[in-house]
């Protein structure tokens, strides 16, 4: 039987989809399972933007605070203004994708840890200054009663389903976008900075223009994901988004496996599923993330993915295709 | 007129002076070298033509356009490409993706082209796949085409770096020490397709080297550097007879 | 009129002098970073978590066993050394001290400390009584012994760690790697042995700051990270790697910190450090003193 990778994974990838368009039907019914299933959308959404830039070779950790400002955007003028959600949704992760312009103008200039500095600054940045203007951005409490989309009548607080639905498009849609990019010649530009930059320099290659564009998509993605966040959980506050939130992000692409997209999305969703299978929350999960994270930073260098790749496939007959990139 | 011109070159770094007023002129198709005794400025020289480095005071012409103060990829846009000391690769990249890479002036896609993978985009792509494939039959690395870059020998992964650099269409190529590392057949191979690169593509080739005989086989003219100063400049019948060059490498028979 | 002049006065002094204090104890932790990224090029993120580690250890030692002081002091710091050798050895070698690659799995370690902290001690604050009782005055404002103590400990390890790294062989060894560890090994020094003793001496600084903030501060698991970014804000903006520059850079922050937040208020401080820190990276990444990376 003719065994051919790119269209098993091909096929095996619409299969998936479409066992998380029917499943809300059939298999998660339960509440609480579709409520891990929208952390997992928006802990996905996050890691797939975040990992476009980390293949650039830039660990962001600002993402939380990209978030923050795509939930503020939406809150404020679906709250305040009375603007519909669904004209929102591209305004919040526009927002944050225009203040990432000038953000990621000065800190691209900005070597190696540095970055990774410069940009946790931001990120707490955004949320002092949140927390310091109790209007409009509602101080340290936040802001509460955020309405959910339209149609209320569907999205009422009581039904999780239309938010799973939602968050499954964002969410496909996120991935779907990043894939494509991934895998195109920018991709592979983008991919030739992380290995070397002087040499990508050297060839033609506008360095700082495509880290740009990454870090600009990145925060693009972060802020949908952010409104999101605040549309379903309808309260946000500068407690949120924080460098935790950040690190966790961190924590779901190394663990899941940098080298490509599939990595930070097993990553996300392992990552939201274990700590819920240990009832582990606050504390507890931060305990097992950070245990995790080392393990996996000593004995997974190249993430789940990349371990059931090498070692398990072989195992199945698989062929592995030696290319890494 | 000079393919490259070089007047008044100099570096400083703090109080050292890397390289001291340096003016050379580079014709359109000949080989040209450049030694000098470890530390001498010649790679500081390279980085400062590339637009790795600025400068602190000189003019660079390159075919006529002044490119003194331009940055790196934009000096690689109008033609003049350099390899780099160390055999800097894309190393989790394959021979050909190395080579693509290389080419990524050739193939120049926007976001919204790729994304939604025009056409026009897609044809484009398709000639620079020949013609990469064409670069890596020419090196001779046809057949490592899917392995990746840092399986390498290190004699091949000196080949891939100037076949990166063949990519971007160079009109002018600097090299590196290009042959360090490499034993004498490798060395034999890689002066054969620097000769190849002149003769069949019209590249004019610098090279930086300190393997004397290869740099004495290959260029019709060298210069030689010491302490950051031009010392000499001729044939190399001219420059193995000079006594200061004898004395700047310090009595080593050239 | 002149009772009016000495009560702002007072305030100004107080808010000197507290800015001093704390920048004492800030400076002491960043000494310590700072002189493992110089060595070893790394990034030490668990420092905060050593701090805590050892405050709690003084806690459980000194307060509810009634050791003696001093012993507890020894056992705490040879404690954290124990612990940073550990990480050292298993945990920052493996990865070839990258430094992103350390960074990261630190930021791991530090976040399972922290946690492991409020799993085992729980959130309730302990405090640590007093070794040095007693109220003195300066200036006219009252400062507490224990207070003016720590600073006098402070200045005296940072003078301590100066005289060790610019007199004695070993520290003389230190520089040399920190400079050019290709040299230095040439030249027959231990670079294993070097790294050892940096961390060594970094982890003790970190269990001395530990157990000074747990004299003048509560003891609790989230009592180490709000230090680490203060410190960090200080080597970033000293320069990393600069012993000098944490000095200057720390002094500065502290003062900074004190008027703010006592004219300003905390949100504001807040702000204006981390605004200032991006600043700072923005337009001299490598601070007044410091080293690329």
């Amino acid at each position: 039987m003719k065994f051919n990778p790119v269209k098993v994974k091909k096929f095996s990838v619409l299969l998936l989809v479409i066992f998380l368009f029917v499943a809300p039907l059939l298999v998660i019914t339960n509440a609480f399972h579709l409520h891990i299933m929208i952390m997992m959308c928006i802990n996905i959404m996050m890691a797939a933007s975040m990992w476009l830039l980390a293949t650039t070779g830039l660990i962001s950790f600002g993402q939380a605070g990209f978030m923050f400002i795509g939930a503020m955007t939406s809150t404020l003028l679906v709250k305040e203004l009375g603007w519909p959600f669904w004209v929102c949704i591209p305004l919040s992760g526009i927002v944050p994708a225009l203040v990432s312009i000038p953000v990621g103008r000065l800190c691209i200039r900005i070597k190696g840890v540095y970055f990774f500095l410069v940009t946790m600054a931001f990120g707490e940045l955004v949320r002092g200054l949140f927390a310091y203007f109790r209007t409009p951005f509602g101080g340290w409490y936040g802001i509460r009663h955020i309405p959910p989309p339209e149609p209320h009548y569907i999205f009422t607080p009581l039904s999780k389903i239309p938010f799973y639905y939602l968050g499954l498009v964002l969410t496909l849609l996120t991935c779907w976008v990043i894939y494509r990019i991934s895998r195109s010649r920018i991709g592979m530009t983008l991919w030739s900075l992380r290995e070397s930059d002087i040499l990508a320099d050297s060839v033609g290659v506008n360095v700082k223009k495509y880290k740009l564009q990454a870090f600009v998509i990145a925060g693009f993605f972060a802020g949908i994901a952010g409104t999101y966040y605040a549309h379903y959980f309808c309260y946000i506050s500068p407690l949120v988004f924080t460098f935790t939130m950040s690190l966790n992000t961190l924590i779901y692409i190394v663990v899941g496996g940098l080298w490509s997209l599939s990595g930070p999305i097993v990553g996300a969703a392992v990552l939201t599923l274990v700590p819920e299978f240990f009832r582990a929350t606050g504390v507890y999960q931060m305990l097992i993330f950070g245990i995790i994270l080392v393990f996996a930073m000593l004995f997974m260098p190249r993430g789940i993915v990349g371990l059931v790749t090498e070692k398990v496939f072989p195992l199945l007959g698989k062929r592995v295709n030696r290319q890494k990139i | 007129m000079p393919l490259l011109e070089i007047k008044g070159l100099t570096k400083a770094f703090g109080g050292l002076m890397a390289v001291k007023d340096l003016t050379l002129e580079i014709q359109k198709g000949e080989i040209f070298g450049l030694i000098g005794p470890n530390g001498a400025g010649k790679t500081t020289v390279f980085n400062l033509v590339s637009g790795m480095l600025p400068c602190t005071r000189g003019k660079i012409f390159y075919d006529g356009t002044l490119i003194t103060g331009l940055s790196m990829h934009q000096i690689a846009r109008k033609g003049l490409v350099r390899t780099f000391q160390l055999p800097t690769l894309f190393n989790n990249f394959t021979v050909l993706k190395n080579v693509l890479m290389g080419m990524h002036l050739q193939a120049e896609v926007n976001l919204w082209n790729s994304f939604f993978d025009t056409v026009h985009g897609k044809t484009r792509e398709n000639g620079v796949l020949d013609r990469a494939l064409g670069i890596l039959q020419e090196v001779g690395l046809a057949d490592r085409k899917d392995e990746l870059a840092s399986n390498l020998p290190h004699g091949h992964r000196r080949i891939l770096q100037v076949a990166i650099g063949l990519g971007c269409e160079p009109g002018l190529l600097l090299l590196d020490e290009p042959m360090t590392g490499m034993n004498v057949q490798e060395v034999g191979e890689m002066m054969g397709l620097i000769k190849k690169l002149r003769e069949r593509r019209g590249i004019t080739i610098v090279i930086v080297e300190h393997n004397i005989r290869a740099v004495m086989g290959l260029c019709s003219r060298i210069a030689v550097l010491n302490f950051g100063q031009k010392i000499a400049e001729g044939t190399p019948g001219e420059i193995s007879q000079n006594e200061a060059v004898v004395r700047a490498y310090l009595g080593g028979s050239l | 009129m002149s009772e009016e002049a000495s009560v702002t006065e007072q305030l100004f002094i107080q808010m000197c002098i507290t800015g001093i204090i704390m920048a004492l104890i800030y400076i002491l932790i960043a000494l310590g970073i700072t002189l493992i990224f110089g060595v070893m090029r790394i990034v030490n993120f668990v420092h905060g978590e050593m701090t805590m580690l050892s405050a709690f250890s003084m806690y459980y030692l000194f307060e509810a066993w009634h050791l003696n002081f001093v012993l507890a002091l020894v056992l705490t710091i040879a404690g954290i050394c124990l612990v940073g050798i550990f990480f050292q050895r298993y945990i920052y070698k493996p990865l070839g001290y990258d430094i992103l690659n350390v960074m990261i799995i630190a930021a791991g370690a530090s976040f399972a400390l922290k946690s492991a902290g409020w799993i085992i001690f729980g959130p309730v604050p302990r405090d640590i009584s007093t070794v040095f009782p007693g109220m003195l005055r300066i200036l006219g404002t009252p400062l507490s012994m224990e207070r003016a103590a720590v600073a006098l400990i402070c200045v005296g390890l940072t003078v301590g760690l100066y005289l060790f790294l610019y007199q004695t062989k070993t520290g003389k060894a230190m520089r040399a790697v920190e400079q050019d560890p290709e040299a230095a090994a040439v030249l027959g020094v231990s670079i294993d042995r070097v790294h050892a003793i940096v961390f060594i001496i970094g982890c003790s600084l970190a269990a001395m700051a530990g157990a000074l903030v747990g004299m003048l501060f509560a003891v609790e698991p989230e009592m180490g990270s709000e230090p680490l970014m203060k410190s960090f804000m200080i080597i970033l903006i000293g320069g990393m790697g600069s012993i000098p520059g944490a000095i200057v850079a720390g002094l500065l922050l502290g003062l900074i910190d004190s008027f703010t937040e006592t004219l300003l208020g905390g949100e504001m401080a807040f702000i204006i450090g981390f605004a200032l820190l991006m600043l700072i990276l923005i337009i001299r990444p490598k601070g007044f003193f410091g080293y690329e990376i």
